[in-house]
């Protein structure tokens, strides 16, 4: 049809039509479901699943002590501590809707405290995460504005850092670099905030500084998978093609190990040592390869191998409770006891905080499992 | 080149046809995409074939193509349909594909009478023309192979089935199908996307399965295995050859859902995207010389477009095109799962591209939604290309498991800012928009050739959906309908180039669209308040050029490429 609008008559900006400045602002399409507010239960039967929790966290065992946090919460819904640490650690948890349960567990406590500053920064946390970042932003921005006194140094790092990419999303560069700078003012070895100075400088178009802050990220954590991902895509573009192969081999391994559409959820324990062990030759001054890699194997109850490869990582100088603690529990697990002992003593090159109580913690599982040993043998 | 004046489809309300303007639309109903689907006599509804067992090929449909079958000037119809699995009760229900012929005020079930059906499994269906005769062929999509129905309409008043002699062997899951001139010899070859290896006989239980069948649900794409895509060169007379394992593209077993004809490095030929499900995307550049053997290079990984900034796949699905920041180079747009940003990557203009999906406003407001189809289009004539996006989940428990996550979804649009940047559109784009669907397919049309386009969505396990586009932009448009020499005479793969009111635009043929869809090929522009275009120029497939100036607007332009 020939229609020539230009000569019809029409109104050139109708009040209805959908120009830049017209449209509503509908941010995120994001709605919240209904929550009431939880009621108390039985405080004294939820503290010991809690404390076991707690007890869990800091062996790094996330999944154990999230059920132990239902536990508490199904004993006490209105328990405001087992709410918040059930929300960080969805929140680090990396499963598909985790953030949406996190998010819930913030709400949950602010039904009950409002004003509790530890429930406004994870309820904001929830909902960066989530992308939803208006109300992130206005939560963030109020927990930084509590008095000093009622804000720890972690949360206000976190606030900073999520307010920070906020900022660099909106394309308010110096905001976001200001931000982050102050997350280094406390927590110099953040990785994640190496990266963001270095999603900034990108911002800014600074190719120089981005590479800079990249590697500064990626020397505190060498498996930063978007540190890398983005130093190869640079490196790619600045021609330096030989730098970008090796960066290339490191994610083509790392990847499927971080990427939940790959094996990362899998059970293939064994094709995940084995990529383990493929990135620790890559990355061989690296810890946490050695750690998984033994886990791994461990998972695969392939406990020999374990074994062996947490002695070969100890014996090289990597110690963590970690790699102490799985090479300890492979050895006992094959009933090797003064191996498992042995093994425990590693924990000294360990600075840990509490720990006396956590290498009694560790000591009781070696034992137990270590009498455990025979049955297994015969299964 | 000759102005060709195309005749109106649809007699609907137009507007901004009448000399008072806008403000003399019929006042109900109101919004920018108003539902038509009643009044229109199109009466498809999407058939799953659930039957309990939760086969995964089930949430995968519907799928829809426009093509004129005819050859009478307007644009056909035509919908993917389901099968029943095992359990499901077919009675009363229609599971054929259908084919809908426009008659201009009404659209006519003519399935039977020209024999376009199958009774597989189709997720949709690709309507390039194989043989070069002229005419639209259709390639189904089928949970099993595909199936080639020849176009012999004019001929025999029917669709012949020619599978068995084109050469074509595709077994298991065929998603999506698009056609390119990736040799440049002027024929179209097939490029066949394959989803997962999937056996339906052993469906798997997945799901909460402590809290028993209620909690069943469909698996995700992670407990399969990849299928291989598959490439076949278009041999003339209509024939394929398989050339898959010359050519590499078996190998990435990615878990494809949606392809992207586009001349992603701007060296003139045809490149193509692989959209895959939470495996990385692909990008196969074409280094193939002309009339030389078919040389495809994947090169997603090195060029910033196979995963996430943060380094991981995504979910991705229905896929788009289009040059939304005004700097000549055209930006991949891919829906992708919940709890992850739809994704736009920008392209750099030097065969590099950036994840700008958060910076872009399209990623946030995705992080609910399961996208699927998606199309750009210039929904208010301005000049820079807006997006229309439907969603609907997949997991039918979903409300049981992550109350606040929705399995009927709304569909989006969002608005360009003219940067690049997008704002979501509130209600004012029409009551479908506030409405929750399982929204699949997605192709648009200009179904009235008033310069606007309209839509056709395939929901999932729902009626079709048909939105006229009433959006009150007056600004000027122009359309092109190219006319590429035989055999490719859709001109898939060209490029159209325009400059009105200051402003550079570029326009691609694509052979495929969206999500599971074929789409109008004219290529549409809206100029905003320039009185005229100032020049355009056509890059056919082959290379020859075409220049066009000082056009007129309003109306489509015919285009022939020369012999």
């Amino acid at each position: 049809m020939l229609v020539s609008l230009a000569g019809a008559g029409c109104a050139r900006e109708p009040a209805a039509a959908p120009s830049s400045g017209s449209a509503s602002e509908v941010v995120a399409g994001f709605e919240d479901e209904p929550l009431e507010r939880p009621l108390a239960g039985d405080r004294t039967r939820a503290l010991e699943p809690f404390a076991r929790a707690r007890e869990l966290e800091r062996m790094g065992a996330i999944v154990a002590a999230l059920k132990q946090l239902d536990a508490a919460l199904a004993a006490d819904p209105a328990f405001v501590d087992a709410l918040l640490l059930a929300a960080k650690l969805r929140l680090a948890d990396g499963a598909e809707y985790a953030p949406m349960t996190a998010l819930r567990h913030a709400r949950r406590v602010r039904l009950l405290e409002p004003d509790l500053p530890a429930a406004i920064v994870t309820e904001g946390l929830a909902r960066f995460v989530l992308d939803d970042s208006v109300r992130a932003r206005g939560l963030l921005e109020r927990f930084l504005s509590l008095p000093p006194e009622n804000i720890n140094p972690s949360s206000r790092a976190a606030a900073e850092e999520a307010l920070g990419l906020l900022a660099a999303r909106r394309g308010d560069v110096d905001e976001a670099a200001q931000r982050m700078e102050r997350v280094l003012a406390i927590r110099p070895e953040r990785a994640q905030t190496h990266y963001g100075l270095a999603v900034v400088a990108d911002a800014r178009g600074d190719l120089v500084a981005k590479e800079r802050h990249l590697e500064a990220a990626l020397q505190r954590d060498a498996l930063l998978l978007p540190a890398r991902h983005e130093r190869f895509l640079l490196l790619m573009r600045a021609g330096r093609h030989e730098e970008a192969a090796r960066e290339k081999r490191i994610l083509e391994v790392l990847r499927p190990l971080r990427d939940d559409g790959g094996i990362m959820f899998s059970d293939d324990y064994a094709g995940r040592a084995r990529l383990w062990g493929d990135l620790a030759q890559l990355l061989p001054e690296n810890l946490t390869c050695r750690e998984m890699r033994v886990r791994e194997l461990a998972m695969a109850r392939d406990h020999g191998a374990a074994a062996d490869e947490g002695d070969a990582a100890l014996r090289a100088g990597f110690a963590s409770i970690q790699l102490v603690a799985e090479t300890a529990f492979a050895h006992a697990r094959l009933g090797r006891a003064e191996a498992a002992r042995a093994t425990m003593a590693h924990l000294a090159r360990c600075n840990v905080a509490n720990g006396q109580q956590l290498e009694a913690s560790l000591q009781r599982e070696v034992e137990r499992l270590l009498q455990l040993a025979p049955e297994r043998a015969k299964q | 080149m000759s102005a060709r004046v195309l005749r109106p489809a649809l007699a609907f309300a137009l507007a901004c046809a009448t000399p008072a303007g806008c403000t003399e639309r019929t006042p109900e109903p109101t919004g920018w995409f108003v539902d038509v689907t009643a009044r229109s006599g199109l009466s498809f509804r999407h058939e799953n074939g659930a039957g309990g067992e939760k086969q995964m090929p089930e949430i995968f449909g519907g799928g829809v193509a426009v093509l004129d079958y005819d050859g009478d000037g307007d644009l056909d119809l035509f919908f993917a349909q389901g099968a029943p699995f095992p359990g499901c009760s077919p009675q009363d229900r229609d599971f054929r594909d259908r084919l809908f012929r426009n008659d201009g005020d009404r659209f006519t079930d003519v399935t039977d009478a020209v024999g376009a059906s199958d009774a597989d499994f189709t997720f949709s269906a690709a309507a390039g023309d194989h043989d070069g005769d002229g005419d639209p062929d259709l390639l189904l999509c089928n949970f099993g192979g595909v199936r080639l129905l020849r176009n012999d309409v004019a001929e025999r008043g029917r669709f012949t089935d020619v599978t068995a002699e084109s050469g074509l062997r595709s077994r298991g899951w065929c998603q999506c199908a698009a056609y390119a001139d990736f040799d440049r010899d002027g024929d179209l070859d097939l490029y066949v996307g394959h989803y997962v290896v999937y056996d339906a006989k052993q469906s798997e239980w997945c799901g909460d399965r402590q809290r028993g069948d209620a909690y069943r649900t469909y698996c995700g794409p992670d407990v399969f295995s990849g299928e291989p895509d598959e490439l076949y060169r278009n041999d003339g007379n209509g024939r394929f050859t398989d050339v898959s394992g010359e050519i590499g593209v078996s190998a990435p077993l990615g878990k494809c859902l949606g392809l992207l004809i586009i001349d992603a490095d701007d060296d003139g030929d045809t490149d193509l995207f692989v959209s895959n499900d939470s495996t990385p995307n692909l990008l196969w550049r074409n280094d193939s010389l002309p009339g030389g053997p078919i040389r495809l290079t994947e090169v997603s990984m090195d060029a910033g477009c196979s995963v996430g900034k943060n380094g991981v796949a995504r979910a991705s699905m229905g896929v788009d095109a289009a040059d939304t920041n005004g700097d000549g180079d055209q930006e991949i747009f891919v829906t992708t799962f919940t709890m992850e940003p739809n994704t736009l990557f920008r392209s750099d203009g030097d065969g590099f591209y950036t994840d700008w999906s958060l910076e872009s406003g399209l990623g946030e407001p995705s992080r609910l939604w399961v996208g699927f189809g998606s199309r750009f289009l210039d929904i208010d004539r301005d000049g820079d290309e807006d997006l229309f996006v439907v969603n609907g989940h997949v997991t039918d428990t979903i409300e049981l498991t992550s109350p606040g996550i929705w399995y009927r979804q709304p569909s989006q649009i969002f608005l360009n800012r003219g940067d690049g940047r997008f704002t979501l559109a509130g209600p004012e784009a029409g009551a479908y928009l506030a409405e929750r669907h399982l929204g699949r397919a997605l192709a648009s049309w200009d179904s009235d050739d008033d310069g606007d386009l309209d839509l056709v969505i395939a929901n999932n396990g729902e009626p079709a959906v048909m939105l006229e586009n009433r959006t009150p932009a007056c600004s000027g448009w122009i359309g092109f309908d190219l006319r590429g020499a035989p055999p490719n005479g859709a001109a898939i793969g060209a490029r159209v180039t325009l400059r009105a009111g200051g402003r550079q635009q570029v326009r691609e043929v694509r052979g495929t669209c969206s999500y599971a869809a074929w789409c109008d090929l004219r290529l549409l522009f809206g100029v905003g308040t320039a009185a005229e275009v100032e020049w355009a120029e056509v890059r056919w497939p082959r290379g020859g050029r075409t220049r066009l100036e000082h056009l007129s607007l309003g109306r489509y332009v015919e285009v022939r490429e020369s012999p």
